[in-house]
């Protein structure tokens, strides 16, 4: 096992007696991971907290009767966000579709991190834009790095079904960001 | 197969591992990464396919991720619920001194239930022979006032059985019974079933 693995198992055990330093040192570990696929899931921040909440509120409540494995608890959080975005998003209680990021206050700050920023938010836009079955097998399959079996367990379809919708999404995308791309392409030299 | 019909069959194949998998060869099975692995180092635009593809990889990783405030905000409402809520499958044994609640006796089942007022647990440490010799003495006395006889009385008049002119619990009972016979004689019970 693993530092990282053997950290999480001794921070699982303590949680699970109730210790809430452990359980703090859990959430700083990995509320942000957690989060970041649900936001991608969902689209949707406010729903997207909603989700991270109860993930790691599931945490606490099963610390005692879960075994951390090799890897460590983040296949297990992955798990849990992952189906709970799922669930939301079959059961059609999304409460708002965000078409856009919004806007925030943003900093006196250089300007190549002012590009950087902007290019974020066109793939955020991109990414939004895509179909939420895409976007799930994407998030899990590129951000969570899940192999197709796991993306198909977890989203209840064939291989095959996984395969088409990576497919999909990366067509989609392609498209939607062609600027951006050939700009990144022309930055490349050429071998 | 021509090379050329093969090398239009290769992208094509290319393309569509790219377009499931991305361009990271390590997330390709590994008969693909084989099989591609020539086919990409001698086909300029099997090359291209692979730069484009990776192209779109490093912009998905520049996707937003959530801001430290917003994280923080988040940590801190987690806190909150679950000092709210203790983890539900922990054993009393292991929970710190400080969570521990005091666990109800078995036996004792008023320190069970704190909203009874305050005189019950007094009741509870009486001995049950005591409680028994008191209704006893109770019962005794109510029968010898006649107290039960006129109770019983009132209630036969409520019944609808007619009382006689004396307050005779006794002959009230006898008559009635009396009744009661002819009563049953004159229904048919057998017709109605």
């Amino acid at each position: 096992m693993g530092a990282v693995a053997s950290d999480d198992a001794a921070l699982v055990a303590a949680a699970a007696k109730g210790d809430p330093d452990a359980f703090r040192a859990l959430v700083d570990r990995h509320l942000s991971s957690v989060l970041a696929v649900a936001r991608r899931m969902l689209r949707d921040d406010a729903e997207a907290e909603d989700v991270a909440q109860e993930t790691l509120l599931r945490l606490w409540r099963s610390a005692e009767g879960l075994d951390v494995g090799a890897m460590g608890l983040r296949p297990w959080l992955r798990r849990v966000v992952s189906n709970l975005c799922v669930d939301r998003m079959r059961s059609g209680k999304r409460l708002t579709v965000v078409e856009e990021l919004p806007e925030r206050a943003e900093p006196a700050t250089q300007h190549a991190s002012l590009e950087a920023q902007e290019a974020s938010r066109r793939v955020d836009a991109a990414l939004k834009a895509l179909p939420d079955r895409q976007r799930t097998a994407l998030t899990l399959f590129h951000y969570e790095g899940l192999s197709q079996v796991e993306v198909g367990q977890i989203m209840g379809i064939s291989d095959e079904a996984v395969e088409s919708l990576l497919a999909r999404a990366r067509r989609s995308l392609k498209a939607a960001l062609r600027e951006e791309l050939q700009e990144l392409l022309s930055d490349i030299p050429p071998e | 197969m021509t090379k050329n019909n093969r090398q239009v069959a290769d992208r094509e194949a290319l393309e569509r591992l790219l377009e499931i998998y991305g361009a990271d060869r390590t997330r390709w099975p590994a008969r693909e990464r084989l099989r591609f692995a020539s086919v990409i180092s001698d086909d300029d635009a099997a090359s291209h396919m692979l730069a484009e593809a990776q192209a779109l990889d490093t912009l998905l990783d520049r996707a937003s991720r959530p801001s430290d405030a917003s994280v923080e905000a988040l940590k801190d409402r987690i806190m909150a619920a679950a000092m709210r809520e203790p983890p539900a499958q922990v054993s009393v044994a292991t929970r710190p001194a400080a969570s521990i609640r005091p666990a109800a006796s078995v036996t004792s089942i008023w320190s069970r239930r704190p909203v009874l007022p305050a005189i019950a647990p007094r009741f509870a440490e009486w001995p049950a022979a005591a409680v028994l010799a008191a209704s006893l003495i109770v019962g005794v006395m109510l029968g010898s006032a006649g107290t039960f006889d006129a109770t019983m009385s009132q209630m036969a008049q409520v019944a609808g059985l007619q009382s006689t002119a004396s307050d005779n619990a006794g002959a009230v009972d006898s008559a009635q019974l009396a009744l009661g016979d002819e009563i049953d004689s004159q229904y048919p019970y057998e017709d109605l079933l």
